[in-house]
């Protein structure tokens, strides 16, 4: 099973030094949503790896398609080089919803 | 008080056949209970891991990232971007599924990640080699924290699931077969009252007749 990386330049060369190939360099979210788009055909991934900037601002889409994914692939989110500010951790949703109170730390 | 089920006739049969099924949704209603507490517990133990992996990996990421940059400026992003594309694929992961109390999380594991770097030294900068080394570093902890962020999904929506199911059966249907159990108690009560009352009565009349024509 493969990895995919998706984000900026910095992003997608810094996984690919880490021997990642199949990554998808976007600059804006029409491209990220076609590439991810694309990554959906794939039958043979574990894991794919989004910018948390991209992940952020298709939050509805990536859950979506969290929906009717089965086990495998897992999304991760990952920070880019220069994200500041505060980012709504994923999982917090999840298990707010699954035990009804919001114990992440902020 | 909640509903009666509908179209329940009230017989000695359908008394015996709520009882049972009464039981077997209480039965249905611990083992759910149960199973809800042990997801809940197993969820919480996955978080603080989550937690700890998570941050080190941001660090480690936010590292790796600064070496990137510097090496970036010491060669330029062009020559860096070549290099980054000769680097062979290590990406390469053995992924099974692992039942966690009939949960299926993904477990994972990263066969082969060289420690050395598979490019010409002459052209790169040392910089490049330690952003490399760093990022081939991470890949192992990224690793664990897909499959753990796979698992607590998951885990996460058996428990609402369970959940859901537990508190149907709460206060939907085991009060609906206990109204339902209540109702027709009162309705064979109500039956056999009356039906004494008529063996009285009938026992009277006989009775009063015997009096009257001791002939017949």
């Amino acid at each position: 099973m493969k990895i995919v990386a998706i984000g900026d330049k910095n992003f997608v060369v810094g996984f690919q030094l880490a021997g990642i190939k199949i990554v998808y360099e976007v600059s804006n979210l029409e491209d990220a949503k076609h590439s991810i788009d694309e990554v959906k055909k794939f039958k043979d991934l574990a894991i794919i790896i989004i910018q948390r900037d991209i992940s952020q601002k298709l939050k509805d889409y990536i859950a979506e398609w969290k929906k009717e994914k089965d086990i495998y692939p897992v999304i991760l989110e990952l920070p880019g080089f220069h994200e500041k500010g505060v980012y709504e951790d994923p999982m917090r949703e999840v298990i707010k919803r699954a035990i009804g109170i919001d114990i992440l730390k902020r | 008080m909640a509903e009666i089920i509908e179209g329940v006739k009230p017989t000695r049969m359908q008394l015996l056949e709520i009882r049972k099924k009464k039981q077997l949704a209480k039965n249905g209603h611990k083992l759910l209970s149960e199973k809800r507490d042990a997801l809940i517990s197993q969820l919480f133990q996955i978080i603080d891991v989550r937690e700890d992996i998570r941050n080190k990996v941001h660090s480690k990421l936010k590292d790796a990232f600064d070496s990137l940059i510097e090496a970036e400026m010491v060669m330029g992003d062009t020559a860096v971007a070549d290099v980054a594309r000769q680097i062979k694929d290590s990406g390469e992961i053995e992924a099974t599924t692992l039942n966690v109390m009939g949960v299926l999380t993904p477990q994972m594991e990263i066969k082969r990640i060289k420690k050395k770097v598979d490019y010409s030294f002459l052209s790169t900068s040392s910089k490049l080699d330690e952003a490399t080394l760093k990022f081939k570093d991470l890949l192992k902890d990224i690793v664990k924290l897909a499959e753990i962020e796979g698992a607590l999904e998951n885990l996460a929506k058996e428990i609402e699931k369970t959940k859901r199911r537990v508190n149907a059966l709460e206060h939907i249907f085991i009060p609906r077969f206990e109204a339902t159990e209540k109702y027709i108690e009162l309705v064979l009560d109500e039956r056999e009252r009356e039906d004494f009352f008529r063996r009285k009565r009938i026992k009277a009349i006989l009775a009063a007749k015997g009096n009257a024509g001791p002939s017949s």
